[in-house]
């Protein structure tokens, strides 16, 4: 006879799968609830490492619309050689005009360069004097929105190769020195996020280390009763998501509360910049990730804790 | 049902707890395993709950070598087992019914059946009405009872007690094992690891007799005196 051993009444594994599941899921919300403490000061210490990447996030979009205001303007200036005529600079306008990073082009004749220079304050008796207009047709590009200053540069370089261009007048420094201030702090932002969340992680580990040490016994009963190593492990999981999905909510309301605080002040700088500066919101999207990466963290952490400290507690 | 071939055990360090020990246990019967202490009756029950693995020879149970169980199906040859022990093992923080339930939730049960097994089960074994109490509230005979409770409640094939009386005086020890024998005669086979020599006369079943790690002794049913 080879008949394995198997109490009477087994039901079949998909329905011992989801009881088992939902046994662990209600067992994981007890214990939580059995130590509100440590719970709460779980979340709290967890929520707040999480609510710093948001914050960091939010400040890096805000720094990059602050920068993109700040490069607004920086058009590029072609001086075409005093030689050239009218319609050899409307042709060469429209060809500019064609480039794929560049957002628009106006064509400033030497009157009308001569007109704004007069109006700058000092400069009309000084152009009266002339006997001729010396000014030569100019471009004025805008480069794309969101252009990079390298883009820029190689426009303004592109630019030097036509054969009409005297010169080309670019902001190719500040932009370049606005883009690499952007990329340091977005880089410094990323390794404090990941920091911040492998802090999250261990917070949730060692909690989760805490309960599986208060409850070896439990463990070792279950184990005799014929549970294995995922049954035994799963409420813990369940514990870890739970940890992390309320972490991320206190994140998330930390930094509402942040952003409600801060609405005034940024008020003010946006009606300084006219207009231009509106601090952006906290949209829908970055919330949900902020939540499902705090429940995928918590999760990670009880993983990580439970693999180590119930090898221990292993059957033979 | 249960059989031992050649079975050896050595613990770390050398000691040898079981030496080539040879039986076999029909189905549905109930043995006792006697010797004085450290003769090898919990390692012997021990191997049959796959709680240890052998140094040496073949445990089979309902035919197969366990050997041949992994370590994955550890926990589903222990579903088929119930397990009774001097200590109890409950867990004191959860009421009798959470404690006698456990086996079923490992098992998938749906929470009704759960119910209703655990209190016939409680009901069975004497304390019906205690299901909400904790183990705690309870006395020694009675814990020992929530014990047996919940080894029996999934219907195991086979039932191992390691001293389940120890502790219990002797009027109540007696009642604990007339409980084993009930327990036999719905069709459990029952291993039953006891010094208690008073006791296994009274209860007149086969016996199994350990010396240092040896079967020294195999006594029928029919050759026990009371």
């Amino acid at each position: 006879m080879n008949v394995p051993v198997r109490a009477a009444g087994t039901p079949r594994a998909p329905v011992r799968w989801w009881r088992a599941h939902r046994w662990a899921l209600a067992q994981s919300l007890l214990r939580l609830r059995e130590r509100p403490l440590g719970t709460l000061l779980t979340v709290a210490v967890m929520g707040l490492a999480l609510a710093l990447p948001l914050c960091f996030w939010l400040l890096r979009v805000n720094l990059d619309r602050f920068g993109q205001t700040l490069g607004e303007g920086q058009a590029v200036n072609v001086f075409l050689r005093p030689a050239a005529d009218a319609a050899q600079a409307g042709r060469l306008a429209r060809r500019v005009q064609a480039m794929a990073d560049v957002a628009a082009v106006r064509l400033k004749s030497p009157q009308q360069g001569l007109a704004e220079l007069g109006a700058l304050q000092g400069f009309g008796p000084a152009l009266a004097a002339l006997p001729d207009n010396p000014l030569p047709w100019v471009l004025v590009v805008e480069p794309r929105a969101g252009a990079s200053g390298a883009a820029v540069a190689a426009l303004a370089q592109r630019l030097r190769g036509e054969s009409l261009v005297a010169l080309v007048q670019d902001q190719g420094p500040f932009r370049a020195r606005l883009d690499a201030l952007r990329g340091f702090a977005a880089r410094v932002m990323q390794v404090l996020a990941a920091l911040l969340a492998l802090a999250a992680t261990m917070v949730v580990a060692a909690s989760v280390r805490n309960d599986i040490q208060q409850r070896v016994q439990e463990i070792e009963v279950l184990q005799l009763v014929g549970a294995g190593r995922a049954f035994v492990r799963r409420p813990y999981l369940y514990a870890g998501l739970w940890l992390g999905l309320l972490s991320g909510a206190v994140a998330v309301l930390l930094v509402l509360l942040l952003q409600a605080v801060l609405a005034a002040p940024a008020e003010r700088l946006n009606a300084a910049w006219g207009g231009r500066l509106g601090l952006a919101p906290l949209g829908i999207t970055p919330l949900l990730v902020l939540l499902a990466a705090a429940a995928m963290l918590g999760w990670l952490g009880a993983r990580l804790a439970s693999a180590r400290h119930l090898a221990a507690a292993e059957p033979v | 049902m249960i059989a031992f071939e050649q079975v050896s055990k050595r613990y770390a360090g050398g000691s040898a707890a079981l030496e080539n020990l040879s039986f076999r246990v029909a189905a549905g019967e109930m043995v006792f395993v006697t010797g004085h202490s450290g003769a090898g009756k919990s390692t012997l029950l021990k191997l049959v709950g796959l709680l240890e693995r052998p140094s040496g020879g073949a445990v089979t149970v309902a035919g197969r070598n366990l050997r041949q169980v992994r370590r994955r199906g550890v926990a589903a040859h222990r579903r088929g087992i119930g397990m009774v022990f001097q200590d109890h093992r409950l867990l004191m923080d959860r009421s009798v019914q959470a404690n006698v339930e456990l086996p079923l939730v490992v098992s998938g049960q749906a929470a009704a059946e759960r119910s209703r097994r655990a209190r016939a089960a409680l009901e069975k074994v004497g304390l019906g009405g205690m299901e909400q109490r904790l183990p705690t509230r309870l006395s020694a005979g009675e814990q020992q009872r929530v014990g047996i409770a919940r080894a029996i409640v999934a219907r195991p094939s086979v039932l191992l007690a390691d001293e389940p009386t120890g502790n219990l005086d002797p009027q109540l020890a007696v009642e604990i094992m007339q409980l084993f024998a009930d327990i036999q005669t719905l069709g459990a086979t029952v291993l039953v690891a006891s010094h208690d020599l008073f006791l296994i006369k009274r209860m007149r079943k086969r016996v199994l007799v350990l010396d240092h790690g040896r079967l020294v002794d195999d006594v029928p049913a029919s050759e026990v005196a009371a």
